[in-house]
């Protein structure tokens, strides 16, 4: 309950809700528990975040771990996402079949004829 | 002509229902690289349904409430997987060159998208009332200032930045990107690049070059023009292959994942709350730090008191773009005398119930000059050996005049509390401007407190966040040139930074429009990858190799 304690008055508010989530016999299923239990973790994740600032400092450089932590994510998942493949449509051929002439590719007004992938 | 008519009509040969909420797709989307635009998309209705939950309670319910700071703290993250989202988006379309084929105006209204998000999310942080919202407001006010926009747009006003983050902004965001999403319908997905850029460039005429209306009204085949219709997806996909798609259910199941993701952050990480800083801890943690900073308004030595427009007719700030000063140009919108504002006003109030306030003050305002000047001079030396015990700043002996009795009734005034609301008094009722305040704090308190966060200018203080949060990525580049020469060095090192910001943003809006430049993604080459299957379909065509537009089965359409 420590944890709780650094926010002053938001403790009795989410004391009384995990109390009224903790009294009911069908707690586990309760929403509002769900909800108390939530914060209960957020007021946790609160003090981590809150903890130490952590950067990462090179030459002019300077920038949090949190933010460099993000940036590489996004280079991480830009890379996966332009090498993965949904598997599910990876039996298609990206052309149409030659038999259906209405979808024959169109280059510059002209219909180029095509075949269905090997 | 009957408007209605021609409207309706228009409507239907630009967007048919087909084309609007389709079901199938060409079978060259299998890239994850094509799911960045309905993540973004997802992550805006979140924005959207919590910002409302947290503006139908006020700014500070979450402060106050641990399910409004639950919701603020999923309002947090869903602007972090929306900027995520949006960058993702944003570097795929350009790899796949999605201009191309007509859809120059499409990237326009999305890079302008990119633009006012991130004019939304910053108004989001001037809105969250805490410490970060103070810092980012006074860090950013000299890079409005500098190139006019702080005299009408003032970061230090609460009540507008409030009104621009949850209306005006939002309101202009979701229009643009309703605008986007027609764009895109209307005109489908592009195609890969083809093999060659002699076929490329035989396609880029053909569409570039699409009528928006039929030859013959409500006949949209066989017309005498063999150009295609704007909206002709049927013609333009041809000889690919589609296949099943259904865009609502992609739009939910991506909702449902940036719901899930968003809410465990909340749960697990919360949000950024440092509380915000005052004038009342200021002058009780640092008493000479907040008399010297009060002579300075006094003397007209400070910062603010020198700063120029739009606060006052001062040089010490303004800013020049060669012989031309934007800031000066506006003038002063915003006007503040310092030396009334921070300490003769309110000691002026105070003496009404002081007397020995009220001689001192007299007998400073009736000296001359250069007697207020000597005393002034006098005193700030003094400051620099003054100690401070029990709410009160003594310095060495010395003819300073009125000025320690002044100043330690102003010190008084900020230990007490009564400053903070003394500054934010207005001629009205209500207040929701804190510019007076903010500026003062911005002097010396403000800073010292950003340090310790490594939150200054010089720290990439814009993109970063209190504790271990992640700030305004998205940020980098614009906080990046405040860290390099000339920049860091110059005196007009903002207004250089918002004129570069300019450049390169119309850079980006206007890229497809930049012959050569905007076949840049075709020779990157990352498009190979992202369609690799197509090309390798096109690649097994009979006699048809690598770099070989031919043979082709000819006829006209």
């Amino acid at each position: 309950m420590g944890v709780l304690c650094s926010h002053g008055s938001q403790v009795t508010h989410t004391n009384l809700l995990l109390h009224v989530g903790l009294s009911s016999p069908l707690s586990s299923m309760n929403s509002e528990y769900a909800i108390s239990n939530l914060m209960v973790e957020e007021q946790k994740g609160n003090h981590a975040m809150t903890g130490t600032t952590q950067y990462f400092h090179v030459g002019f450089i300077l920038i949090s771990l949190a933010n460099l932590v993000v940036i590489a994510l996004l280079v991480v998942v830009f890379i996966l996402a332009v090498v993965l493949r949904r598997p599910e449509k990876s039996h298609l051929s990206t052309l149409a079949t030659p038999a259906n002439a209405e979808t024959s590719e169109v280059t510059g007004g002209k219909i180029v004829q095509v075949e269905e992938r090997p | 002509m009957n408007l209605t008519t021609a409207i309706r009509e228009r409507v239907r040969t630009w967007m048919p229902l087909e084309d609007i909420l389709p079901d199938q797709l060409p079978a060259f989307v299998r890239s994850p690289a094509y799911f960045f635009g309905v993540i973004t998309l997802s992550s805006l209705v979140l924005l959207i349904i919590s910002g409302i939950i947290l503006a139908a309670f006020g700014p500070q319910w979450w402060h106050v409430s641990p399910i409004g700071h639950f919701v603020n703290s999923i309002h947090f993250w869903c602007v972090q997987a929306f900027f995520f989202s949006l960058a993702l988006h944003l570097w795929t379309e350009f790899f796949k060159a999605a201009w191309r084929h007509g859809r120059r105006l499409t990237w326009v209204v999305g890079a302008i998208t990119f633009v006012a998000a991130i004019g939304t999310a910053f108004t989001g942080y001037l809105s969250q009332t805490n410490f970060d919202a103070q810092w980012i407001a006074v860090q950013g006010k000299d890079g409005m200032n500098a190139i006019g926009i702080g005299a009408f747009f003032n970061l230090m006003n609460f009540g507008q930045m409030y009104g621009f983050h949850i209306v005006i902004l939002p309101l202009f965001v979701i229009f643009l990107v309703a605008l986007h999403m027609l764009q895109i319908r209307i005109r489908g997905i592009v195609r890969p690049y083809a093999p060659t850029l002699k076929e490329e460039d035989e396609r880029e005429s053909l569409w570039r070059h699409a009528r928006h209306t039929p030859s013959s009204p409500g006949i949209a085949q066989g017309a005498t023009d063999q150009r295609p219709l704007l909206s002709d997806q049927g013609r333009y996909y041809r000889g690919l292959s589609m296949m099943p798609y259904d865009l609502i259910k992609e739009g939910l199941i991506a909702m449902a994942v940036v719901f899930v993701l968003s809410v465990a952050l909340a749960g697990f990480f919360s949000s950024p709350d440092d509380p915000p800083l005052t004038i009342q801890q200021y002058a009780q943690n640092d008493p000479v730090g907040f008399v010297t900073t009060a002579l300075g308004e006094l003397n007209g030595t400070g910062t603010i008191a020198q700063y120029g427009p739009p606060y006052n007719n001062g040089t010490g700030s303004v800013q020049y773009l060669g012989p031309i000063s934007l800031q000066k140009l506006v003038g002063v919108t915003i006007p503040i005398d310092a030396a009334q504002v921070y300490v003769l006003q309110p000691l002026t109030i105070a003496a009404q119930t002081d007397p020995s306030l009220a001689s001192s003050l007299q007998a400073f305002t009736q000296a001359s000059a250069s007697q207020q000047a000597a005393w002034e001079n006098a005193y700030t030396t003094a400051l620099g050996k003054a100690t401070a015990s029990s709410g009160r700043v003594t310095v060495p002996s010395g003819n300073y005049g009125p000025l320690p009795a002044m100043m330690n009734s102003l010190l008084s005034l900020g230990t007490s509390g009564a400053l903070d609301g003394l500054l934010l008094r207005s001629k009205g009722f209500f207040q929701n401007d804190f510019t007076r305040p903010l500026l003062f704090l911005s002097e010396d308190a403000l800073p010292a407190k950003a340090q310790q966060f490594n939150m200054l200018g010089s720290q990439w203080g814009m993109m970063a966040d209190t504790g271990n949060y992640p700030g305004q990525a998205w940020l980098w580049l614009y906080t990046f040139w405040y860290q390099i020469p000339p920049y860091n060095a110059s005196p007009d090192g903002d207004a250089l930074v918002w004129v570069t910001m300019a450049f390169l943003t119309a850079l980006l809006v206007f890229f497809p429009y930049l012959p050569y430049l905007n076949r840049l993604p075709y020779y990157l080459g990352v498009h190979r990858l992202i369609w690799r299957e197509y090309y390798h379909d096109v690649r097994a065509l009979p006699g048809r190799r690598r770099g070989n537009a031919g043979p082709v089965i000819e006829h006209s359409e």
